[in-house]
């Protein structure tokens, strides 16, 4: 048994990324509901045994619930946002993603990023408003030459910002974007979403953490505006908007590396296409289906986060750590370690 | 004797051709997009421009197919190649609507071609060779061949009949000419081990051995 405290906090967050109830937990570890709960509200401590039935039933090592501090809260428009998917779902979510955090901080423990830019925060009242100044701004500050933005999730590395790529299950969720003290800014981008979407979804999630450190009620609005001047700058895009139909949007899909109906919303956006032409195209989208998902021959090459495949790089080759190594500190199952970062982690090999 | 002029007698006659056909069309809108989107984009905003590159690419996968030798006879005349499939049959390659037709102006030229008296010689005059459009038609996005036709007119707005080589279920779409997502080179970011103060340096997890 470990010496430190059992935390309660950790039993809710494994109960979570399992997606098991209370209920269930109790009757597979052979306890009570009662007993459960007031457990995780830290009323009630338990013996070594259960503890062992809970990692049994969890399948967590017991000494995931002897590590200290408390399950990272999610931004308060997560869920906001997506009221509609079952609340088992988003506790998964959470759950998961408190756990990577969890991960990213032991890993960062030994580890400093140095990177080239920042992401800054801005107060939208510096800018008088101006989302689409705010953007510009941006990538003045950052470098980025005019037009398309080839890579988009290299930019945000090099500002210092990790990039996780999460299987969340479910397609509702595309990023989750958060500042944690004494962390990099982190992004937890669903791997499984098609590059295009992706990455307009980064560059909103960008938008949240440049200028959202308050929510307000325009902050979705905001981001889309945000994420559209940053990957289509007016300038540059509005001559191409001109006389769009399907095949051209297919051509700029391939060239501003953003989906076709982001491309329609942004001629619309620019008032460069008529509100008849916006509807018969987006008709003619839903016609052919391009809007639950557009052509596969048009699918954009993926952008790779690298960032957080360094620092396990960097441990195993640095700090001579093995797997076996990392799953101790990160107190997991091998098969959890291999589902959370076989997309990032792919070069480390197992050290038995 | 006058020739079968009939769907059945040349679709009879094309067969053993279909195959180059379809492959003739597809691999030129295959070779279109993969012109580098940047350029591509002013060619594939106008119809012309799109069928006219397409067309050429087609051109030169004609005369890959058929090469000099071949029982597919391609004789260049006016600035383009017509293709002759025996003494009777004569075609020429063309971006197609839905129904057959074609979108040319109509010249004097093209209305001899669709003529059905037209006084052009060839091999053997008595005999007027039919004269066919060998056609495709692009899918939704232009990325690919919805599908191929060959049509015959009566006249210059009078379609005799038509049919499909493909149908849009066997439609093809090709991988196509993307800028990568190129990552830089250059290390904008970068990793070290973080520097504690020495008193921590013996306790602290993963700290630095080299």
């Amino acid at each position: 048994m470990s010496e430190a405290p059992f935390n309660a906090e950790m039993l809710t967050l494994a109960r979570m990324s399992r997606s098991v109830t209370q209920a269930e937990l109790a009757e597979r570890a052979g306890t009570t509901q009662g007993r459960v709960s007031k457990i995780e509200h830290g009323l009630l401590e338990p013996d070594a045994g259960l503890v062992a039935e809970f990692g049994r039933v969890l399948e967590y090592p017991s000494s995931f619930f002897f590590q200290p501090g408390y399950m990272q809260t999610l931004p308060s428009w997560f869920h906001r946002k997506r009221k509609h998917l079952p609340r088992t779902i988003l506790d998964r979510i959470h759950a998961e993603i408190a756990i990577r955090i969890r991960n990213i901080g032991k890993l960062l423990q030994a580890t400093e990023i140095k990177a080239e830019h920042e992401i800054p925060q801005i107060d939208v009242d510096e800018f008088n408003g101006s989302i689409t100044d705010i953007a510009r701004y941006l990538r003045e500050r950052w470098g980025v030459p005019r037009g398309p933005i080839v890579n988009l999730i290299d930019l945000i590395e090099r500002a210092g910002a990790l990039v996780v790529p999460c299987d969340f299950g479910v397609s509702e969720v595309d990023a989750v974007g958060m500042r944690l003290q004494g962390m990099p800014p982190l992004m937890f981008v669903n791997a499984g979403a098609p590059t295009d979407r992706m990455r307009f979804t980064v560059a909103h999630e960008l938008a949240h953490l440049v200028m959202h450190s308050l929510p307000n009620d325009d902050m979705e609005k905001q981001a889309d505006l945000f994420a559209s001047e940053f990957l289509m700058p007016e300038i540059d895009i509005r001559p191409q908007l001109q006389h769009v139909d399907l095949t051209v949007l297919g051509v700029l899909k391939r060239v501003w590396r953003v989906s076709m109906g982001a491309l329609l919303m942004r001629a619309k956006q620019l008032k460069v296409i008529s509100g008849s032409k916006y509807t018969a195209l987006w008709k003619q989208m839903s016609a052919l289906g391009f809007r639950r998902r557009e052509p596969a021959e048009l699918d954009l090459s993926p952008e790779l986060p690298r960032l957080l495949d360094s620092l396990f790089v960097f441990h195993r080759e640095r700090l001579s750590m093995s797997v076996s190594d990392l799953l101790a500190m990160f107190s997991m199952y091998e098969r959890d370690y291999r589902r959370l970062y076989s997309s990032t982690n792919h070069r480390l090999r197992l050290v038995s | 004797m006058f020739p079968d002029t009939s769907s059945d007698a040349t679709l009879k006659q094309l067969q053993p051709y279909h195959a180059q056909l379809r492959e003739i069309f597809s691999k030129a809108v295959k070779k279109f997009n993969q012109i580098e989107p940047t350029l591509l984009l002013p060619l594939m905003r106008w119809d012309r421009s799109r069928a006219i590159c397409i067309w050429a690419y087609a051109m030169e996968e004609l005369s890959l197919a058929f090469p000099p030798g071949s029982e597919v006879q391609l004789i260049e005349k006016y600035g383009t190649l017509e293709v002759h499939f025996g003494p009777n049959l004569v075609a020429r390659l063309k971006k197609m609507s839905a129904n057959g037709f074609t979108s040319n102006y109509a010249t004097r030229r093209i209305r001899e071609f669709h003529s059905a008296d037209q006084g052009e010689l060839f091999v053997l005059n008595w005999a007027k060779p039919l004269r066919i459009d060998i056609g495709y038609r692009l899918n939704d996005t232009s990325t690919g061949v919805e599908e191929v036709m060959v049509a015959r007119r009566k006249s210059l707005g009078i379609m005799d009949w038509f049919y499909h080589i493909t149908t849009p279920d066997n439609a093809t779409s090709f991988p196509l000419a993307h800028p990568a997502a190129e990552t830089s080179t250059e290390p904008g970011v970068r990793i070290e081990a973080r520097q504690l103060p020495e008193n921590q340096q013996q306790e602290s997890t993963g700290t630095e051995n080299e």
